[in-house]
């Protein structure tokens, strides 16, 4: 018997697919992404990076990028999931709330479910 | 198909007729053949009933039951469906269906219907609530069973034109039952959650039961947590809606205006456009105190589609949001789209001057919630752009000459008891009207 996926007929497996972009404010300098406690990437910034993926659409989305930089490097995030800005428009979600990090200091974003969490931010209303 | 026609109203919301019979939609208005009502079954067990089991399963297997057919409608005219409102209060979104119908918090109850016949666990928590239809006014589009004034005009149009007025009866108002109301406000305390409420008459600013029903839930607590909505025609400014705003968690005050001009008197008899706009007013101070959100709830017909560019000003300049609940399609002979290329043209002109004095865009995304005040700029710009699109996509009626001529006769009979001529109000239509043979 079929279950109550198979038989909507909805996708197997859907995904949310992931664009982080990071804008380097100087050179060379040291970055680790990691995407839920995953690195995905560790290096030294110079120019554009552009980092895509995706995961499972119920898995929570965690960020944390670790700089190491000196006066007046900075790295700056922009994020868009399945095609909706997250960053910068929603900055203030951000640990600190910002999406221009500029201090050593872990900067992090975490999203419990994705679609859910749109729903609130974007201001769409109670769920019932 | 699931997702085009699925909708997540049958889990959680709950509608009252002016009877006190059960609905499951306040956005359409059959009965789907229940013999409910609120003197002999309770709001859990309507949401629960085989009735609303097969509507659920219906809704699993992607039909689209007949009573979704004003949904569908509205979808095919590029407007806002009750349906993706409905939708959004489970976080489904149409543009990405497959992702957030399985991402919804409500995925759950529906596997859990899925697998039990349609069954579900849950209660409800969004209701409409037509108090009944005692009302001060008898506008010309209003079927009888939302107004005591046009119960009482379609007596007379009966007689002047039976096939096209019907003689309806008078109706009794479920809630001049006090015992009725009172078991009503108890079963809403005992629910674990009221998300919102619309109180729908007649006109509910004119009902006791509205006020009656509002401070029960003010004394028991219940208002507080509670979003509350209604509509009233602005003919009507009763100090106790004062005390109902300040004391809900939230109020959505929906004004129902056809015009800003003359002609909301025509279309909204025996409004004055003078008061109204004073109430509206009225309305719009209270707004700047309270957690108070106002829309107006337009409903465009072949009449007052012609000054449509001047209410969309109101709004702009007022700041209010315009929502209609539907497209006018009954009484069909007041369809907009019924007018002739000429008018429709002029009206476009008009439309789209305003979009070019005040530079306004179109959205990107459709907005689904309207009800945001950050958005209102947004979400006036998408209507009237919807109005456009509308306008020059429509499709005329394939009964354009008959509905043309009903029309006539329309005009004629409530002209003849109303005392009064379109002509008079809109003179601009004069060489259509006489085109399909008005001759007042």
């Amino acid at each position: 018997m079929k279950n109550f996926s198979e038989a909507l007929a909805t996708k197997p497996n859907l995904k949310l697919t992931i664009n982080l972009v990071l804008t380097p404010i100087g050179e060379n300098i040291p970055c680790e992404v990691l995407v839920n406690s995953e690195t995905v990437f560790d290096d030294n910034i110079s120019s554009i990076q552009t980092i895509t993926g995706d995961i499972d659409l119920l898995d929570p989305l965690n960020i944390q990028i670790k700089i190491q930089r000196e006066h007046p490097q900075a790295i700056q995030v922009m994020l868009v999931v399945d095609g909706y800005e997250v960053l910068p428009k929603y900055q203030h979600h951000a640990n600190p709330p910002t999406n221009y990090i500029d201090t050593n200091k872990e900067w992090s974003l975490s999203i419990p479910e994705f679609y859910s969490w749109y729903h609130k931010i974007t201001g769409q209303g109670d769920i019932f | 198909m699931l997702n085009n026609n699925f909708c997540s109203s049958p889990w959680f919301h709950v509608r009252i007729s002016p009877e006190g019979n059960y609905r499951p939609c306040r956005w359409g208005d059959q009965d789907a053949g229940s013999t409910h009502n609120i003197s002999n079954t309770t709001l859990t067990e309507y949401l629960q009933s085989d009735l609303m089991d097969s509507l659920r399963t219906e809704m699993l297997q992607g039909h689209s039951p007949k009573l979704c057919e004003n949904c569908q409608y509205e979808q095919t005219t590029g407007k806002v469906s009750g349906r993706q409102r409905q939708l959004l209060k489970s976080a489904i979104i149409e543009t990405e269906f497959d992702k957030t119908f399985c991402a919804s918090p409500h995925w759950k109850n529906f596997e859990y219907s899925y697998n039990n016949q349609g069954k579900t666990d849950l209660v409800p928590c969004d209701f409409q609530i037509d108090l009944g239809n005692t009302c001060n006014g008898a506008c010309i589009m209003c079927p009888p069973r939302y107004s005591s004034r046009v119960t009482e005009d379609h007596k007379k149009l009966h007689q002047i034109e039976p096939i096209l007025f019907k003689d309806a009866p008078r109706l009794k108002n479920w809630t001049n039952d006090e015992q009725l109301v009172n078991k009503f406000v108890n079963e809403l305390s005992e629910l674990p959650s009221v998300k919102y409420i619309h109180f729908l008459g007649g006109e509910t600013l004119y009902m006791k039961s509205f006020y009656d029903i509002c401070n029960q839930m003010i004394d028991s607590g219940l208002a507080k947590e509670t979003v509350m909505g209604t509509t009233t025609n602005c003919t009507v400014y009763d100090e106790r809606i004062e005390h109902v705003i300040q004391n809900f968690k939230t109020v959505h005050l929906g004004l129902s205006i056809e015009a800003v001009t003359p002609v909301n008197d025509y279309v909204r008899w025996p409004s004055k456009i003078g008061s109204v706009l004073d109430y509206v007013g009225r309305f719009l101070e209270l707004r700047k105190h309270h957690n108070l959100f106002i829309s107006l709830r337009i409903t465009p017909n072949i009449f007052s589609i012609y000054h449509l560019d001047q209410m969309l000003e109101f709004m702009i300049n007022n700041q209010i949001i315009a929502e209609s609940c539907n497209i006018l399609y009954e009484p069909s002979c007041l369809r907009m789209e019924l007018l002739p290329n000429n008018l429709k043209q002029e009206i476009l002109n008009k439309l789209n001057a305003l979009v070019n004095r005040y530079n306004l865009k179109r959205s990107k995304n459709q907005i689904i919630n309207r009800r945001i005040p950050e958005k209102i700029n947004e979400v006036i710009s998408e209507v009237v752009f919807e109005y456009i699109d509308f306008l020059e996509n429509y499709k005329q009626p394939d009964n354009l000459e008959e509905d043309r001529q009903n029309l006539v006769k329309f005009l004629n009979a409530y002209e003849s008891i109303h005392n009064n001529k379109i002509l008079d109000y809109l003179p601009e239509y004069e060489e259509f009207l006489r085109s399909i043979g008005y001759q007042a």
